[in-house]
């Protein structure tokens, strides 16, 4: 034995390494019961009609027996990249998918005098490949700015990451830059509605969270 | 199998697209940057510049972006057909894309702009492969250090 610890590589235990933790029971801090853990919930398969019976009783079963209570997370983004490049796609794909319904609306129901069939439908799909790219691309464009700016206003004002004030700054500067060309009132006045969408958002959520919670405290009570 | 470095597949177009228009807008900004300032005569070369971002910058990133999300589409229907991702999805996906892109221009073009989108991303796919190969080979198995046996017990 003694030629052995005098090796260099020693082999080391668990036992060893962790022996002088003093673990006890009443000092590790239990989860809060009442408030149990919430879990951001992103699955691989988030259309429920895709699904087989079989995996959405696996699902439920699982959930049952861990006890999750999970939201909903739309989106896997954890990262900034990944915040930029969803939020670039998701802004594109409904800047295109609007404009073009907008467009395709406009031109559909445009008073004509004679009542044709193919012109009205040429019009209308005229008027939807016009109006789509061009708000794809706006709201594209728009979407880059404002992501891009969230996380370097989120990587500057480290103290208070992910505050609700850097993302209507983040607004506020996007929208202004993307009318910079225009003069300094029409890029503070752009600047200043973006920011006020953005302050919307944020207090609409607010106050759906806090009716969720009201109502969640009422069914506890009966 | 499932490719663990894409994200899972409804979220891959999002993600495609994002990618893509960012990519055609950052790389179509610096470009129409350049060329504005070259193109445009002395005294007027900020507003140039300027006007070409504005107005050719996000073309090119909407360009862009319908290649990605189509493409991004066409590569999770057939992964979802075929019930398998690897490299020959992407493939068909570009050829596939390359001909929808080119549809409206007559049969021939279309053919002619699959062919092209195919051997586009069969070569990416294949330097891809190849980095691969390259970066994987430097961490091969090797056997354990077997310690002599103690005689002296």
């Amino acid at each position: 034995m003694s030629q052995r610890s005098e090796q260099p590589q020693e082999s080391s235990y668990v036992k060893d390494v962790l022996g002088d933790l003093n673990v006890d029971v009443d000092t590790l801090k239990p989860i809060n019961k009442d408030k149990s853990i919430e879990y951001v919930k992103i699955d691989e398969n988030p259309l429920d009609l895709l699904k087989t019976k079989e995996e959405k009783e696996r699902e439920l079963e699982r959930e049952k027996r861990l006890k999750i209570v999970k939201s909903w997370a739309y989106l896997p983004m954890k990262t900034n990249g990944e915040k930029l490049l969803y939020g670039c796609g998701v802004s594109y794909l409904t800047g295109l998918c609007g404009g073009g319904l907008y467009g395709f609306l406009k031109g559909w129901t445009k008073p004509q005098p004679v009542l044709n069939y193919k012109l009205r439908l040429n019009r209308a799909l005229n008027l939807s490949t016009k109006y789509g790219p061009w708000a794809g691309n706006s709201m594209g464009v728009l979407g880059l700015m404002y992501t891009s700016f969230d996380s370097i206003l989120n990587s500057i004002r480290k103290d208070e990451p992910n505050d609700y004030y850097n993302h209507i700054g983040a607004g506020f500067i996007s929208g202004a830059l993307y009318k910079s060309t225009a003069g300094l009132k029409v890029a503070t006045l752009s600047g200043g509605i973006f920011a006020g969408m953005v302050a919307l958002c944020g207090l609409g959520t607010k106050a759906i969270q806090e009716t969720k919670e009201k109502i969640k405290e009422k069914k506890e009570q009966y | 199998m499932k490719d663990p470095t894409k994200d899972p597949c409804p979220y891959r177009i999002i993600n495609d697209t994002g990618s893509s228009f960012a990519m055609g807008a950052i790389g179509g900004g610096l470009f129409n940057a350049f060329k504005g300032f070259h193109n445009s005569p002395r005294g007027q070369k900020f507003s140039g510049m300027t006007t070409a971002i504005k107005t050719k910058a996000p073309i090119s990133a909407g360009n862009f972006a319908v290649w990605g999300g189509l493409f991004a589409g066409v590569d999770c229907t057939l992964s979802s057909i075929r019930g398998k991702e690897d490299s020959w999805n992407s493939i068909w996906s570009g050829a596939i894309t390359g001909g929808l892109l080119a549809m409206r221009s007559g049969p021939t073009t279309a053919c002619a702009s699959a062919v092209m989108g195919g051997v586009l991303l069969a070569v990416i796919e294949g330097v891809g492969h190849a980095i691969n190969n390259a970066s994987s080979s430097m961490y091969k198995p090797q056997p354990a250090n077997i310690p002599e046996e103690d005689k002296t017990k």
